[in-house]
């Protein structure tokens, strides 16, 4: 029995992220909360100390309830529901917090980026690009409106294939999506994903996105992860006519 | 022996301008170096969808690629940190693996014990990721790998798709003898550069201290049926693309 339909990923083709609810079960979210609540600096039971606390991440990807909200949940089956069965390597999503800021001045990202781009500080080595094919951000804490929601450029998918058919991956420092976006009369905007916990955000591999501003009260709570193929070396520099080539799922 | 043409005679020019003077130059091969020269497949308008369809429009094959050297550090902040390295280098090779390349040449770090270890390690790392391709180890003036006792130390330790790149214009600058090096390590060279100089200055072949017709015999003696990239640098004796025919039909002649 699938788990996407036909529209999710007609949907997905066309903006480049699809959002799914009910994708844990409550004991895979209340798991996953206590494996980052054992990390943070904050009082679980007061929410006045989670303003500006940290760390950002409190617990390893391998740390097993983690863990199991990709390997015991749908939520594998879904991005290879994309994919393509089988074709995808498995990896376990990281924690990637956002601490509320304790004011309300809440704006949308001015611009977005896209991952695997080297900074000094990000682990991707200088003068490479960590490509992947689908990501998939994991809300286990409810993310409301203003709440540093993870945030895309809906259509970005599109205009990043066909940037890259005569630019060199490298040519986008940072990621960054002013690069991509450049000369465009009508560059993508900006949408934050809201939703409660449980809720997954597929997003495209060349998808800008950006986390953003927390001026909500709960802190933001997503496990980040980033699939990639299995033959990946061998096409990660392919950049063939039709971008869904390689997603045998919904082509 | 196939000739092979460098863009170092030409290193303004971006791939499709390199291609188009390789052919006028008469070569069906040609080789890219990573960093360098504009011709580099990663310059900021160059796809490898479009690099391939240059070399397709033009029908030349690339022979081998110069990819970024085995340091075992951090580019940006010298740290000794050979997993990083390698997932540079490996970036490098999926690249000319999509160029249709399948032979790579690198150099090592500073003349340090450290860097020895982290080449060794890492080359072999490297060979046991990726299966079917050549990496050529490449002497140089103060790298790792500058003369014949580098080589001696290494190549015993590296597995059989480990080669050496012979580089003529390094061994010259560092006054090595290159006849006895390529003699010594015939059985395991899988490039060679050629380029002619007098002291560190290039020159004409045949106008500099490269003994190339011994170095041709050596080879052939060896069974040597890989390439022969010439390289020239500064040319200031001629026009660069008449010089880089007069030293292809001079080769030629020897071969």
């Amino acid at each position: 029995m699938p788990h996407l339909s036909d529209a999710d990923k007609t949907f997905f083709k066309g903006n480049g992220y699809l959002v799914k609810h009910d994708a844990l079960s409550a004991d895979q979210i209340s798991a996953a909360q206590n494996a980052i609540w054992e990390g943070l600096d904050a009082d679980r039971n007061d929410p006045q100390t989670w303003i500006n606390a940290g760390p950002r991440t409190p617990v390893p990807s391998s740390h097993p309830a983690i863990g199991a909200t990709m390997q015991e949940s749908p939520i594998f089956a879904m991005a290879e529901e994309l994919v393509g069965k089988n074709q995808l390597k498995s990896s376990n999503p990281g924690p990637n917090l956002v601490f509320p800021c304790g004011d309300d001045e809440w704006s949308l990202p001015q611009h977005g980026h896209l991952d695997g781009y080297y900074t000094p500080t990000n682990g991707v080595p200088e003068g490479t690009v960590g490509s992947f094919h689908v990501g998939a951000t994991i809300y286990v804490e409810h993310i409301e409106p203003h709440g540093a929601g993870f945030t895309v450029w809906p259509g970005s998918h599109k205009i990043a294939h066909e940037f890259f058919k005569t630019h060199s991956l490298l040519s986008i420092k940072g990621g960054t999506s002013q690069t991509l976006f450049a000369g465009l009369d009508n560059p993508p905007r900006a949408m934050e994903v809201t939703g409660p916990p449980g809720t997954v955000c597929f997003w495209h591999g060349q998808m800008v996105h950006s986390g953003s501003k927390n001026c909500a009260r709960n802190i933001r709570m997503a496990l980040i992860a980033r699939l990639a193929r299995k033959d990946l070396n061998d096409i990660r520099f392919a950049s063939p006519d039709d971008m869904w080539t390689y997603w045998e799922g919904i082509n | 022996m196939d000739l092979v043409c460098s863009p170092t005679v030409c290193p303004n020019l971006q791939l499709p301008a390199f291609l188009d003077f390789a052919t006028r130059a008469g070569f069906s091969r040609v080789e890219l170096f990573r960093a360098y020269t504009e011709s580099t497949p990663v310059h900021p308008d160059l796809s490898v969808r479009t690099a391939r369809q240059h070399f397709d429009a033009t029908g030349i094959q690339l022979a081998t690629f110069n990819i970024r050297n085995l340091t075992g550090r951090k580019a940006d902040s010298d740290e000794r940190n050979l997993q990083y390295n390698l997932r540079q280098l490996e970036w490098d090779i999926h690249l000319g693996r999509a160029l249709q390349v399948h032979t790579f040449n690198l150099k090592g770090g500073d003349r340090t014990d450290e860097a020895l270890e982290d080449l060794v390690e890492g080359v072999n790392e490297l060979l046991e990721r990726i299966p079917n391709v050549t990496l050529n180890l490449g002497n140089h003036q103060g790298n790792r790998l500058e003369n014949l006792s580098d080589f001696q130390t290494i190549m015993p330790q590296l597995g059989e798709r480990a080669k050496i790149l012979l580089d003529t214009g390094h061994l010259l600058t560092t006054g090595q003898d290159i006849l006895q090096f390529a003699t010594t390590l015939a059985a395991r060279i899988g490039l060679v550069h050629l380029r002619d100089q007098q002291g560190e200055k290039p020159v004409p072949f045949g106008k500099g201290e490269l003994p190339l017709e011994d170095l041709l015999d050596v080879l052939k003696q060896a069974d040597y049926n890989g390439c022969l990239v010439i390289e020239l640098e500064g040319v200031d004796w001629a026009d660069p693309l008449d010089a880089t025919v007069a030293t292809r039909q001079y080769i030629e002649h020897l071969l």
